[in-house]
C-alpha cells in the first residue's frame, strides 16, 4: 500500500497538523476534544506497553491514573508543591505500587492475572472512596491559582493542548524505542512463550516488571495532567473500572503490540463516545461502549490483531 | 581424555510417590556428543529438566564447568552456557526467523546491530538464509527445529541439550539433522542428546548413557551399548535376550 | 464480643447469599471445566436474567417464581447462541483473543442494558414469596430463603446431571480430552454448546431467584460476576463441588466482614480473599 512507503512523510504531516491545530481551530470545544483524545491515547499507549507487548492483560490500570492524580493534587494543595514535581512524585508512587503489586501477580497465568488486576483496582477504589483525608467520595477541588507554567494551570486550553501532545509524543517515542531495542524483543518473547524465553536466558519476571513500571509511569503522568486540566478529582473520575477497561479497549481495537494501534483506538473511541453523548444526551449513555464492546467481540473472532492489521502487509 | 564439562552426581527426583530419577551419575566431556537413551518412562526428560533448571532435584548435584548449577533457574543456567531445545518445539511463532535468532543473540550483547549480524551468521551456518524474514509459524516442522537450534546457537553456548530433536522427521530429514549436529560438535560445543531414534544418535555419539526406570543401567560407546544385554532387555524384554543367547550358542 | 444471635444471624445470612454465589459460580465453572474458557460475561448473563424476570413482572404481572423457568430457558438459548456465534471462532485463538472475546461481550451486554433501561435501580415490589420469619433469634427473609433453597436444588440437579447421567459423562469426557471424546463418537461441538447453555441456564435460575429481593440495575452483573470468579478460584476451576463449598465460604466472608468493618469495605474482603487464594493455593480447595 502506498500509505506504508510514504510513512515518514505522512507522520511528519500529521505532527505538523497537530502542532498548528489550536491555531486553526480556535473553538474551545474542538481543542477540548483533541486534548481528551490525546490524553486517552496516552493512556492507551501506556497500557499497551504492558498489555500489548508483554501480553499481561491488566484491567486495573486506573489505579495508576488515580495515584498520579491524587499524589500531585495532594502535594499541591497541602504543601504548595508545583504539580510538575508532583507529577514526578506521582510517577514514583505509581511505579512503586506497580512493582509491589505486580511482582506476586506475575506468577499468575493469563485469566488469573486479569481478574487479580480487577480485584486490586476495586480494592484501591474502595480505599480512596472511604479515605476522608483525601476527600473520600466527595473528591478534591483544586484551588484556582494564577495562570503559570509552574502552577500547571492556564486559563486558555492551548498550553494544556501542547503539554498533553508533548506527553503523548514522549510515549510514542518510548514505545518506538522499546520496539526496536532488546527490551522489545525480550518482551515479545515473554509474551509468546515464557518457558522458551527463559531457556534463552530472558529473566521473564524482571522484564515484566520493567514493562509494568513504564506502563504505570505514563499512566500516572496522564493522571496528573487530568487533575490539572479538570481541577477536580474523585474516585469516580480517576479510579473507576470503566477507565481501566477503556484503556485496554482502545489498544485492543487498534491493535495491541504496535505503535499505531492504541492511537487508532483512541481516535475512534473518544470522538465516538463524545458524539454519542452530545447527540443523544442521557439517552445515549452506554451506546459508545456498546459499539466498542461489539467491535472488540468481532475483532477477537475475526481479526485478533486489531484494526491496524488492515494496514499491514502479510509476508 | 576430554575434560569434564558436565557432571551429574547421584541425582534423584521424585514426584509424590514416583521416583523418576534415582541416583543417576553421568559426565559429559567437552566437545563430546553424549547420547541419553532409554525406553519410554525411563526418566530421560525428567533428568533433562533437572539439569536445565526446570525441575529442582531432590538429591544430588549438577556441576557445569566446575560450577554448581543444581538449584539455578533456567535463565541463569542459560547464562552459564547451557542451551536447550524442547521436545515440542517452542519457537516464537509471531516473530520472523531472524527475530527469533536475534532473541538468542541478545544474551551476549544488548546492541541490536550486533545481535542482528550474529543472528545472520548463525542462520547462514544452519542454512536457513532463504527464510530469514518468514514468520516462524509458517515454517515446516524440520525448519522450526532448525530455527530453535539456531536460536540456541546464537547464545554462544558451551553445551546444548537436545530433547528428542529427531521426533517427527523423515529419514532424509534425520540424515540432514545428524550432519548438522556433527558440524556443531566440530565447533567445540558439547551436545547432550536425549533420543529415541537410534539410527540418528548411534552413528555420532561418543558416549551413550542408558536409563531404565529412573536408574542408569549402562554406559559406554555406542557399540558396547548396543550389545549390552541389560540394554536389550530394557528395550525389548527378557525373552529377546534369551532368544539371542540361544541363537548365539 | 458478639452475641450468639448476631453470629448466628451472620452465618445464616452468609449461607443464604452464599448458596446463590455457588449457583452462579457453578455455571461459570461448567464452562471453564469443559472448554477452558473464562466467561467474563457471566455476570451480565445474570443481569439479563434479572431484567427478564423484572419485565415479566412489570409488564404482565408474572411472579418471579414462575419466571424461573422462562429465565432458565431463555438464558440457555443465549448461552448456546453465544457459543455458536462467538466462542466457536475463538476456541483455538491465543489467550488474549479469548479473554477479549467474552470481555467484549460483557461490555456489549452491560452497556446495552444501560442504553435500553438506564441506570435506574428497579425492584420487584411484590411476590407471593415475601415477608420474614424468626427462628431462634435469627431473622430470615422468606425470599432469601426460597432463593437459597432454589439455588441448592438447582446445583443439586446440575451435579446429578453431570455425574450420574450419560449426557453428563459425555460432557466430562469432552472436558478431559477433546480429541479422545470425538473419537468415541461424541459430538464435541454440541457438548460445548450444551456447556454454555447449561452454564447460562444456571445463572438464569439464579437471576430469577435474586430478582425477588435484590435490586435490578445494569451493573448488578459486575458485582456477582466478580464474586463468582472469586468463588470459582477458591473452589478450584473445574470442580462443581468445590464451587458449591466456596460459594458458601465467600457468602460468610462477605456478610461476616460487615460485622467488624464498615459495610462499604465488604467487597474489598471478597477481593482480598481472591488475592489470598491465588497466591497461596492457586488450585483452590478442590481444583484439578
Amino acid at each position: 500500500m502506498v500509505f506504508l512507503r510514504y510513512k515518514h512523510y505522512f507522520i511528519g504531516a500529521l505532527v505538523v497538523f497537530f502542532l498548528v491545530f489550536p491555531v486553526i481551530f480556535q473553538k474551545s470545544f474542538a481543542q477540548h476534544m483533541m486534548i481528551l483524545i490525546f490524553m486517552y491515547a496516552l493512556l492507551a499507549m501506556a497500557w499497551n506497553i504492558l498489555g500489548g507487548y508483554t501480553g499481561q492483560v491488566s484491567l486495573g490500570h486506573s489505579v495508576f491514573f488515580g495515584i498520579g492524580a491524587y499524589t500531585s493534587t495532594v502535594l499541591f494543595m497541602w504543601y504548595g508543591i508545583s504539580p510538575w514535581i508532583g507529577m514526578i512524585a506521582g510517577i514514583i508512587a505509581a511505579v512503586a505500587v506497580s512493582l509491589v503489586v505486580g511482582y506476586p501477580c506475575f506468577r499468575l497465568k493469563g485469566h488469573y492475572f486479569a481478574i487479580a488486576t480487577i480485584c486490586v483496582g476495586e480494592i484501591v477504589h474502595l480505599i480512596f472512596l472511604n479515605w476522608q483525608a483525601v476527600g473520600g467520595a466527595i473528591g478534591l477541588f483544586l484551588p484556582i491559582v494564577d495562570d503559570s507554567f509552574v502552577n500547571f494551570q492556564f486559563k486558555s486550553k492551548v498550553p494544556y493542548y501542547y503539554i498533553i501532545f508533548g506527553l503523548l509524543l514522549l510515549s510514542v517515542a518510548t514505545t518506538v524505542w522499546i520496539e526496536r531495542s532488546r527490551l522489545g524483543f525480550y518482551l515479545r518473547g515473554v509474551k509468546e512463550d515464557q518457558d522458551a524465553a527463559r531457556s534463552i536466558g530472558i529473566r521473564a519476571t524482571r522484564y515484566k516488571m520493567i514493562a509494568m513500571a513504564l506502563s504505570a509511569a505514563f499512566t500516572a503522568m496522564a493522571g496528573t495532567f487530568y487533575a490539572q486540566y479538570i481541577l477536580f478529582i474523585d474516585p469516580g473520575s480517576v479510579l473507576f473500572m470503566m477507565l481501566s477497561i477503556q484503556m485496554c479497549l482502545m489498544a485492543v481495537l487498534g491493535g495491541t503490540g504496535t505503535v499505531w494501534g492504541p492511537l487508532i483506538g483512541a481516535f475512534i473511541l473518544i470522538p465516538l463516545s463524545e458524539f454519542s453523548r452530545a447527540s443523544l444526551g442521557g439517552a445515549g449513555q452506554g451506546l459508545d461502549l456498546m459499539v466498542y464492546g461489539g467491535l472488540i467481540m468481532v475483532m477477537s473472532a475475526y481479526k485478533p490483531s486489531g484494526l491496524i492489521s488492515l494496514f499491514q502487509k502479510k509476508e | 581424555m576430554k575434560t569434564e564439562i558436565l557432571k551429574v552426581v547421584n541425582l534423584t527426583k521424585r514426584f509424590g510417590g514416583l521416583t523418576a530419577n534415582s541416583q543417576v551419575n553421568l559426565t559429559a566431556g567437552e566437545g563430546e556428543i553424549l547420547g541419553l537413551l532409554g525406553p519410554n518412562g525411563a526418566g530421560k526428560t525428567t533428568l533433562f529438566n533437572c539439569i536445565a533448571g526446570y525441575y529442582r532435584a531432590d538429591e544430588g548435584s549438577v556441576t557445569f564447568r566446575g560450577e554448581d548449577i543444581t538449584s539455578q533457574s533456567p535463565e541463569d543456567i542459560c547464562r552459564s552456557g547451557i542451551a536447550r531445545t524442547f521436545q515440542l518445539v517452542k519457537v516464537f511463532n509471531g516473530m520472523t526467523v531472524l527475530e527469533n535468532v536475534m532473541c538468542g543473540a541478545f544474551l551476549r550483547s544488548y546492541r541490536v546491530r550486533k545481535a542482528r549480524s550474529k543472528a545472520q551468521e548463525v542462520i547462514d551456518f544452519l542454512e536457513l538464509s532463504d527464510k530469514v524474514h518468514i514468520p516462524a509459524e509458517n515454517l515446516t516442522l524440520p525448519d522450526k527445529k532448525r530455527l530453535e537450534l539456531a536460536r540456541a546457537l546464537a547464545l554462544d553456548p558451551r553445551l546444548i541439550m537436545l530433547d528428542e530433536v529427531m521426533a517427527g522427521l523423515t529419514t532424509a530429514e534425520i540424515g540432514k539433522a545428524v550432519e548438522t549436529l556433527s558440524r556443531i560438535c566440530d565447533m567445540g560445543i558439547t551436545l547432550v542428546v536425549v533420543e529415541h531414534v537410534m539410527e540418528a544418535i548411534m552413528p555420532i555419539a561418543h558416549k551413550v548413557v542408558v536409563l531404565d526406570n529412573g536408574e542408569k543401567i549402562a554406559e559406554g560407546t555406542p557399540d558396547v551399548i548396543s550389545s549390552d544385554p541389560r540394554v536389550i532387555k530394557a528395550y525389548l524384554g527378557e525373552k529377546y535376550v534369551a532368544a539371542r543367547r540361544q541363537n548365539q550358542s | 464480643m458478639f452475641s450468639t444471635e448476631v453470629i448466628l444471624q451472620t452465618l445464616v445470612s452468609g449461607l443464604l447469599i452464599g448458596l446463590i454465589f455457588s449457583l452462579v459460580a457453578v455455571g461459570l465453572n461448567l464452562i471453564f471445566g469443559v472448554m477452558d474458557i473464562v466467561n467474563f460475561a457471566h455476570g451480565e448473563f445474570l443481569m439479563v436474567s434479572m431484567y427478564i424476570s423484572y419485565w415479566l413482572f412489570a409488564l404482565w404481572g408474572i411472579d418471579p417464581m414462575f419466571s424461573i423457568v422462562v429465565c432458565a430457558a431463555l438464558l440457555f438459548l443465549i448461552g448456546v447462541v453465544t457459543h455458536k456465534v462467538l466462542i466457536r471462532r475463538i476456541m483455538d485463538a491465543p489467550m488474549l483473543a479469548q479473554i477479549f472475546a467474552t470481555f467484549g461481550l460483557m461490555i456489549f451486554i452491560q452497556n446495552l442494558a444501560f442504553f435500553l433501561w438506564k441506570p435506574d435501580y428497579r425492584s420487584i415490589s411484590s411476590s407471593m414469596v415475601s415477608g420474614r420469619f424468626e427462628f431462634m433469634g435469627v431473622y430470615v427473609g422468606l425470599p432469601q430463603l426460597v432463593a437459597a433453597a432454589g439455588a441448592l436444588v438447582t446445583t443439586g440437579i446440575l451435579f446429578y446431571l453431570i455425574n450420574r447421567t450419560e449426557l453428563g459423562r459425555a460432557l466430562r469426557a469432552t472436558s478431559e480430552d477433546r480429541e479422545a471424546a470425538a473419537l468415541m463418537g461424541i459430538n464435541t461441538e454440541n457438548m460445548y454448546s450444551l456447556a454454555w447453555g447449561l452454564g447460562a441456564a444456571c445463572v438464569g435460575v439464579a437471576g430469577a431467584l435474586l430478582s425477588i429481593f435484590y435490586p435490578i440495575f445494569p451493573q448488578v452483573g459486575m458485582v456477582f460476576g466478580l464474586t463468582a470468579f472469586v468463588v470459582v478460584v477458591l473452589g478450584g476451576f473445574g470442580s462443581i463441588a468445590g464451587a458449591f463449598i466456596a460459594g458458601i465460604i465467600v457468602g460468610f466472608v462477605q456478610v461476616g466482614s460487615g460485622l467488624l468493618f464498615p459495610p462499604a469495605y465488604k467487597m474489598a474482603f471478597v477481593f482480598g480473599l481472591f488475592l489470598l487464594v491465588v497466591f497461596i493455593r492457586p488450585q483452590g480447595l478442590l481444583g484439578k
